[in-house]
């Protein structure tokens, strides 16, 4: 085992049997896969056969942090949760930041794996390199903020950071999330994974230090890491002061920000209710992750509005975008209380916002009635319908059941053809970049081996007019295809595995040699030096640039794999077909669509610059590069023969 | 003839006001336009390290397309044209 970064130590926990063991973590997996999703989708692989059912005992959770994660290198409290989705059938993986990842490495683990299914409400407590399952039978029902209290008090130790479901996860809804804290792991519906499971919260309790290989060389990589934050024209002066809600302003601005279900695109940008200016009169406080120094998470307060008193952390652009953009609601209370009352149930803002701006389409076009959602006026606008129905999804009452599994459900109980306007992809709802004016972003979108997730390779050189790797025209199809893998690539070796923060990639400080453009090989190796070599410092085993390059597309190409396996084909890879159909209808981007044809092509494209075949299908040379050559033989008998 | 500016984060903070309609003489570039910006709003603020324009690294949208593929800082803007700046931010 290397010698830094990780523990050695590994909790497997089964449910099922009530019982808790410590196994060595396996150093090849740490050599491969790094840790985070890493860990997470080759536990995945190994453990879950296809056609598992994703709420059934046999599916897996896997909670991993990397080997940064707690080691004080900066921005590096992350976690990845990964398991089989029921939402979507596909790979499910979601992070979050905060303090819990980072208490979970000083209890002394590299990682925990959760299998089988507890006869009762369950608790997993973890202290300074022990575990322990309890009774959840009292906290089941209560709120994620509940939770954590309550917990914390049967401990008699307020010094627990907690990962729990409310609500919603206890309801199995396949849109609910994990919350720590008051972040969440909010996507794919992992928190219905855990609620099916009976395990209601894990409790995390640690005093060791994560071992640092190379302290002296630690210590100079940091500092010339938090010397490039210095820098930064965007980390302590635009994400410090006013988070991600200025990506309101510019996604507006460029005519992306999705209205009204995608239906009003270019219509509606509430910039001046929702900006950053908005936004930014409501701050009460920061609120960071460990061993950040940005502290890009706000809590804001409305002291007016509709819901006057309404407190929440964030919202983050998406939350912003899902629960008011797409909702077509303008009253920022309504928003921040909408948000708390997401985390609080333990739902996925995203799928929410989307969910509920699909089931409004669909009352505006008549093709549901106020007889179905119990004299509800399902319309855009309408914040307190929103509310009403963000509670009983969370409870599945009447309306809320039919909506509490996502949009796709939702279509597939509805019918009369309201599928069209499910915005999808693979099941997973889109979030709040109309991608028809974002080319690179939207192949993302498409291709992403969890659906439709921004932050599987967000595109910040079309958001946000980055230049690294190169600068592009966010209209143009051509590049795109190399384009989308470089972001998906660098985004899961350099965030989901290590772990790292993500906003350290769109702002362009992660990267070395800036003014460069170029997107070969060997530009991109120079690229991550300092990187490399501050997880070479922490873990001791030499890590080349071009190793950790290789752990994303190793990790991207396991997951489609096991996709793969479970029935995706290339038609999964393709975006909602109105986003191929109609163009945006106003604004910077009107007139722009994606078509099929379109699509086509760059598909083609995408699956030759990772090794795939035109099926999607990664090839033996492809699969051997990697090595990860077993695959092969799975692929082989579950499809025929891979290139 | 009169252009449309919407100016976010410092610039529009120092400006007073986040969109205005202002004058210009005719065929002013867009960086003749940036330039004045700076002098007017910016002119206390040290430049960032390494940025290569007047506006601190700025995305700039004419109409709402990105500044770089209309013509760059030599784009002669019109009558009745949108010019928005937003400072350089992150996210997602």
């Amino acid at each position: 085992m290397p010698s830094g970064g990780y523990s050695g130590r590994s909790l497997w926990v089964d449910l099922s049997k009530s019982r808790v063991g410590i196994e060595a973590t396996d150093p090849e997996m740490a050599r491969l896969f790094l840790g985070g999703a890493g860990f997470g989708v080759k536990l995945l692989y190994d453990l879950v056969p296809p056609g598992t059912d994703p709420l059934g005992p046999d599916n897996v959770l896997v909670f991993a942090p990397g080997p940064l994660t707690g080691s004080g290198s900066p921005c590096s409290s992350r976690i990845a949760v990964t398991g089989r989705s029921p939402l979507t059938g596909a790979v499910g993986m979601a992070t979050s930041g905060g303090y819990f990842p980072a208490e979970l490495k000083f209890a002394g683990f590299d990682m925990v794996v959760i299998q089988g299914q507890a006869r009762e409400p369950t608790t997993l407590v973890i202290s300074d390199g022990s575990a322990h399952l309890r009774s959840a039978t009292k906290l089941w029902g209560t709120s994620t903020m509940d939770c954590q209290e309550f917990l914390k008090e049967e401990l008699r130790d307020h010094n627990y950071r907690v990962a729990c479901i409310g609500q919603a996860g206890e309801q199995q809804s396949r849109i609910a999330g994990i919350v720590n804290e008051r972040r969440a792991m909010g996507r794919k519906g992992m928190g219905a994974v855990m609620g099916a499971k009976r395990l209601k919260a894990i409790a995390v309790r640690g005093h060791s230090k994560v071992p640092i290989a190379d302290a002296k060389a630690f210590a100079s990589e940091r500092h010339a890491l938090l010397e490039r934050f210095k820098k930064s024209p965007t980390l302590y002066s635009g994400m410090g002061k006013f988070g991600t809600s200025t990506v309101v302003d510019m996604t507006c601005e460029l005519g992306i920000f999705p209205a009204k279900n995608y239906s009003a695109t270019g219509k509606f940008a509430p910039v001046d209710e929702i900006g950053s200016d908005a936004q930014g009169r409501d701050i009460l406080r920061r609120n960071p992750c460990q061993a950040c120094p940005v502290a890009c998470s706000q809590v804001r307060l409305a002291r007016s509005g509709a819901f006057p008193g309404s407190l929440t952390e964030g919202p983050e652009f998406e939350s912003s975008w899902a629960l008011s953009g797409s909702t077509g609601v303008t009253d920022r209370s309504a928003l921040y209380l909408a948000d708390r009352l997401c985390d609080d149930y333990g739902l996925d803002t995203i799928s929410v916002g989307a969910t509920i701006a699909f089931a409004m389409e669909l009352f505006e076009r008549g093709i549901i009635s106020a007889t179905e959602t119990e004299g509800l006026e399902v319309r855009f606008g309408n914040h307190a319908v929103m509310i009403e129905l963000i509670h009983r999804m969370a409870h599945r009452i009447g309306f809320g059941a039919i909506l509490a599994d996502g949009a796709l459900e939702a279509a597939r109980q509805i019918g009369r053809g309201s599928g069209y306007y499910a915005m999808h992809v693979k099941g997973l709802e889109l979030p709040g970049y109309d991608v028809r004016g974002a080319k690179a972003h939207g192949l993302n979108y498409s291709t992403a081996y969890v659906g439709a997730d921004h932050n599987r390779g967000y595109a910040s050189q079309e958001i946000f007019g980055g230049k690294i790797p190169v600068s592009v025209d966010r209209f143009a199809l051509e590049g795109k295809a190399e384009l989308c893998k470089w972001n998906q690539v660098m985004k899961t070796a350099l965030c989901d595995c290590p772990t790292f923060c993500a906003f350290l990639l769109s702002d362009g400080v992660a990267f070395l040699s800036p003014t460069e453009a170029g997107i070969s090989d060997e530009l991109s190796e120079r690229r991550v030096v300092n990187l490399a070599s501050l997880i070479t410092a922490v873990t001791g085993p030499e890590l080349s640039p071009g190793d950790l390059i290789d752990v994303g597309e190793r990790v991207n190409t396991l997951a489609r794999s096991y996709n793969l396996l479970n029935g995706f084909t290339r038609e999964h890879d393709y975006l909602p077909a109105r986003l191929t159909e109609e163009t945006i209808p106003d604004g910077p981007s009107k007139g722009h669509l994606t078509s099929r044809e379109d699509q086509d092509w760059l598909l083609d494209q995408y699956y030759k610059v990772y090794g795939y075949d035109l099926r999607g299908v990664p090839t033996k040379a492809t699969l051997r590069r990697l090595q990860i050559e077993q695959v092969a033989d799975d692929l082989s008998k579950a499809l025929s023969s891979p290139g | 003839m009169r252009v449309n500016l919407r100016l976010y984060g410092e610039l529009g903070a120092s400006a007073g006001q986040r969109t205005m309609n202002v004058e210009v003489p005719d065929k002013t570039t867009l960086g003749e336009l940036a330039s004045k910006l700076r002098r007017q709003y910016l002119a206390k603020r040290p430049a960032v390290e390494g940025a290569t324009d007047d506006l601190d690294g700025c995305r700039v949208l004419v109409n709402g397309q990105d500044a770089e593929y209309v013509g760059g800082s030599l784009k002669e803007l019109e009558d009745g044209d949108t010019v928005t700046f937003i400072p350089p931010i992150a996210g997602g």
